[in-house]
């Protein structure tokens, strides 16, 4: 994308080279639409700065996904809490804040429920991992329609709506 | 039935022959040097990989990435040996991958309808061919070419016998090899695993070769 609306911008070029770079380009988009150089780094690219968020997000991970109409912790969504909890404890300048999510089925009301009842089995999980009360908050947005990961009737959808999210919070943003 | 590391041994060699990429190719490696102690997990271990062995290529990082799917969803590019998990606001977790023959063998979108903690592997039949000493089938283990976790590819209810798995051959990450499907280093094949619950979405990027 960059590259073409950088090509239509330049200044006169001869033809042939006009041509030559929109086959390249043709090319490039045709087959292979992610070039690895294209892949700018975020942030610090592998040299992610111990106890920062990107830290978190990067090598431990904020979700944990549930069962259809469940709020039980399987053994992966341990495996996960149990990194989280581990995060938690060496940085212990960071607060969190759980949120909980459903998928589309069911009503409004039921969804808000359901999410808080994933956010608060997070919330007990990492407390019995001796991370404290008072360092965690848990919300719930049901299926908020601006908060849905993507809006489908399948499972594609479904199961990556049916989460919680560990956010973390510093003292300073709040 | 398992095999043993002697048998394992012999089979590197063949599951090694670098078709392209830049995956360190079999005569080259130390293969010690790319391994420093080992990981419990789940009643097995696994060798744990000497990440400074590692060309910061393959390695695990949060890099731009134009995108339209959904956040969750895996796209894989075989030509490129690169994973992603697509993030928001067009990011994504890359992952270097090893693509095994089987791996160009199908692209196009399917969905992860099974996922394996320390898979069992029974080798295709091509390979049994080319390999007659090989068991029928191996329990999953340390010794298991798959690594401690799988995730296998369905659409429309079918095994597409097509995987996103792990491997004992780091060194084979970021090329081309002659078995697998798409091989993750053991510690991102886990990391993938706990991102990627029943039911996500994977595009595997058409490769024209």
């Amino acid at each position: 994308m960059g590259g073409l609306m950088r090509t239509s911008g330049a200044p006169k070029l001869g033809a042939a080279v006009v041509i030559a770079m929109a086959l390249g380009l043709a090319g490039c988009v045709s087959e292979a639409p992610k070039v690895a150089s294209q892949d700018a780094p975020v942030g610090g690219g592998i040299n992610v700065p111990a106890g920062s968020n990107e830290d978190f997000i990067v090598n431990v991970g904020r979700r944990v996904y549930f069962a259809d109409n469940s709020a039980a912790l399987d053994d992966t969504a341990k495996t996960t809490l149990d990194h989280q909890a581990a995060w938690l404890t060496s940085n212990t300048s960071y607060r969190i804040k759980v949120e909980g999510f459903a998928d589309e089925k069911g009503t409004p009301q039921y969804n808000m429920q359901l999410g808080q009842k994933r956010a608060d089995a997070v919330m007990a999980y990492l407390a019995s991992k001796g991370i404290s009360a008072s360092r965690m908050k848990a919300k719930s947005f049901g299926n908020e329609p601006n908060r849905k990961v993507k809006s489908c009737d399948d499972i594609s959808c479904w199961s990556q709506n049916r989460r919680a999210v560990t956010v973390l919070v510093t003292d300073v943003e709040t | 039935m398992s095999l043993t590391r002697r048998q394992l041994a012999a089979l590197a060699p063949a599951a090694l022959i670098a078709v392209g990429g830049s995956g360190a190719r079999a005569q080259d490696v130390d293969e010690a040097a790319y391994f420093v102690g080992m990981v419990q997990d789940n009643g097995y271990s696994y060798r744990k990989t000497n990440m400074a062995k590692i060309d910061p290529t393959w390695r695990k990082q949060l890099v731009h990435y134009l995108h339209t799917e959904t956040p969750g969803t895996i796209v894989v590019d075989t030509k490129a040996h690169f994973l992603y998990v697509c993030f928001e606001n067009n990011t994504a977790l890359r992952y270097g991958v090893g693509v095994g023959k089987e791996g160009f063998k199908w692209y196009g979108r399917a969905e992860v309808d099974r996922k394996a903690v320390w898979p069992g592997w029974t080798p295709p039949p091509e390979m049994l061919q080319r390999r007659p000493e090989l068991p029928r089938h191996m329990e999953g283990g340390p010794d298991n070419p798959l690594g401690p976790r799988a995730m296998y590819l369905y659409r429309d209810g079918h095994d597409l016998d097509y995987r996103l798995h792990g491997t004992v051959e780091p060194w084979s990450i970021g090329g081309d090899v002659s078995s697998g499907c798409i091989r993750l280093l053991p510690e991102d094949v886990i990391d993938l695993f706990q991102r990627t619950p029943i039911g996500t979405k994977v595009l595997v990027l058409e490769h024209l070769t």
